[in-house]
């Protein structure tokens, strides 16, 4: 049997063979990840419920199952948490909002109920900024340095696989809330093409930019997460009629002749940072050696894409949020009801151009991958490290233009959100201060496994992911 | 209902956008008024030279390399 005080550190793939070879169980996995909750919890703030007594309960069933032999597949028996705007039955569902407070849904998101029919156990719900967009800041903190910004919105699914209070979460994304927090606490977020994943039952922010992503410590936990989660569901009209493959297939054919896209000019501009510049080129000369085709492209399309999600979503989230802002506006925080509202005063007419817009730039970037027959386009999923909370809004005083971190977070990560394309962000290394930097890679729609088979070959190759925090998570919190 | 043309500058866009903000009772600091402004404004500008042929589409497109 392993160690107990070692299971938090297992990865799903690792948790997973340790239970069918019979070195742990479920309930083993399960008490571990409670007691690691238990010991960074008053540090690192990433739950908002913790369901205890339903986990250990679903934990012992799946144990029954496996020793029965009825295996559902990798996911069976690992605990799992889910981003509190996901709707649970009989659990509290609160999307760090006083609207919401108290209220516990009758019914499952089906992103929910694919994880319970795969076998995972759900541990708890993870903190998010209110609404999964927020104008006022959760208390979680990061265990890299809980004076720097741990991500967002996804903030607590990044914060507790990084504390290693859990072993795979659910995130969402609308505009990067699954790949910044993932790129900011040194793990893989996959935010998959846009119907991929069901989003029946999760608190909506702007319908046709929301993804339902998987948030874990490795690649192969990650496409086997996936696996479980994705799907057509007739329930949400916008999901996509399209065969979920097994992802995990072809994971270890490795990058060789993967053709993979770099705009320098959008996405190694001035406001990338020495590190996260560095990081990248490592990333791209690593992919080279191992056979990646690199090619050197322009998309002048990618000029606006900032300026077209965010109408979007302004227009939708208020479209989603005026009648209970009318009736309930009082329970929203000001800089968050000020966000939500502002969508109110953009015509109809500037939204349908932003929707044209968005068609444009999916067109010019289909044209793209035909084009040079790319697998993926790479980039830093952000082009900063973490930055200290107190500077998260402010102008960053190496650039002339007023940028702040902020702008700077969803610069590279909006693209795939408007053009619904597949992204991931995986660990790409760490900045002199001990702070981890992650790369994105935008793939072909519903070709998720190339993604995957391109970031296990330089997992492989770099064994970042390894890397822990530095005493973050524990009761005193980080040693200085 | 005051007189709204389409703008073919930010300033104007801010007007036109305080004026919206203004029947909608919206409370909308001028700083993020700002932001809006030259946002959408960049969009109708985009939309009068290159957007013509560009329908709204909103479901994914699984064939990309058929």
């Amino acid at each position: 049997m392993i160690d107990s005080r070692a299971l938090h550190n297992l990865s799903i793939p690792e948790a997973a063979s340790a239970l069918r070879r019979g070195e742990t169980t479920s309930a083993a996995l399960t008490q571990a990840t409670l007691d690691r909750i238990k010991e960074t919890e008053p540090t690192v703030q990433a739950y908002a419920t913790v369901t205890a007594d339903r986990a250990l309960a679903a934990a012992e069933r799946a144990d029954r199952e496996i020793a029965a032999g009825r295996d559902r597949g990798p996911m069976h028996g690992i605990p799992v948490a889910v981003k509190d705007n996901c709707y649970t039955k009989g659990i509290l569902t609160e999307v760090g909002s006083q609207v919401l407070e108290g209220f516990a849904p009758d019914f499952d998101s089906t992103v929910v109920q694919n994880l319970y029919e795969a076998g995972a156990v759900l541990i708890g719900k993870t903190r998010c900024h209110e609404w999964s967009c927020g104008g006022s800041e959760p208390p979680t903190r990061s265990p890299w340095d809980p004076a720097r910004f741990p991500g967002g919105s996804s903030i607590g699914s990044g914060v507790a696989l990084a504390a290693r209070s859990i072993y795979g979460a659910i995130g969402t994304d609308t505009g990067g809330s699954v790949r910044i927090p993932s790129s900011l606490n040194n793990l893989v977020g996959m935010k998959a093409t846009y119907g991929r994943v069901s989003a029946y039952g999760v608190l909506p922010l702007a319908w046709s930019l929301d993804h339902v992503g998987p948030m874990t410590r490795t690649v192969r936990g990650n496409a086997q997460m996936l696996g479980a989660i994705a799907g057509y569901d007739p329930k949400d009209a916008n999901s996509a009629r399209v065969d979920a493959p097994d992802y995990t297939a072809r994971i270890e054919d490795g990058a060789r002749g993967a053709r993979i896209g770099i705009d320098r000019d959008y996405f190694l501009y001035p406001g990338v940072v020495d590190s996260v510049r560095a990081m990248t080129e490592n990333v791209i000369g690593e992919l080279a050696e191992m056979g990646a085709e690199i090619i050197e492209v322009r998309i002048p399309e990618l000029a606006l894409t900032s300026e077209t999600l965010k109408t979007i979503r302004m227009v939708e989230s208020a479209s989603y949020h005026r009648h209970q802002i009318r009736e309930k506006g009082h329970l929203y925080s000001p800089g968050t009801r000020a966000t939500l509202e502002i969508g109110q005063a953009v015509l109809a007419t500037d939204y349908v151009a932003a929707l044209r817009a968005r068609e444009r730039f999916r067109s010019a970037m289909k044209a793209l991958f035909k084009r040079e027959n790319l697998a993926a386009l790479i980039s830093p999923t952000i082009p900063v490290s973490a930055p200290l909370l107190d500077d998260v809004w402010k102008p960053r005083q190496d650039m002339e233009n007023g940028e702040t971190p902020t702008d700077g977070f969803v610069r590279h990560v909006y693209p795939a959100n408007l053009s619904g394309q597949p992204a991931i962000s995986a660990p790409g290394g760490f900045t002199p201060e001990g702070l981890p930097i992650g790369y994105q890679l935008m793939g072909r729609p519903f070709d998720e496994a190339t993604l995957y088979r391109i970031a296990y070959a330089y997992e492989q190759a770099q064994n970042w992911h390894e890397r822990q925090p530095p005493n973050g998570c524990d009761r005193t919190g980080p040693k200085q | 209902m005051p007189n709204i043309k389409q703008p073919s500058d930010p300033k104007a866009k801010a007007v036109q956008l305080a004026r919206v903000a203004e029947l909608l009772q919206l409370e909308i600091d001028e700083e993020d008024l700002e932001a809006l402004s030259e946002q959408v404004h960049l969009l109708d500008a985009l939309e009068e030279s290159e957007l013509r042929e560009y329908v709204p589409v909103l479901k994914m497109d699984a064939a990309w390399h058929d």
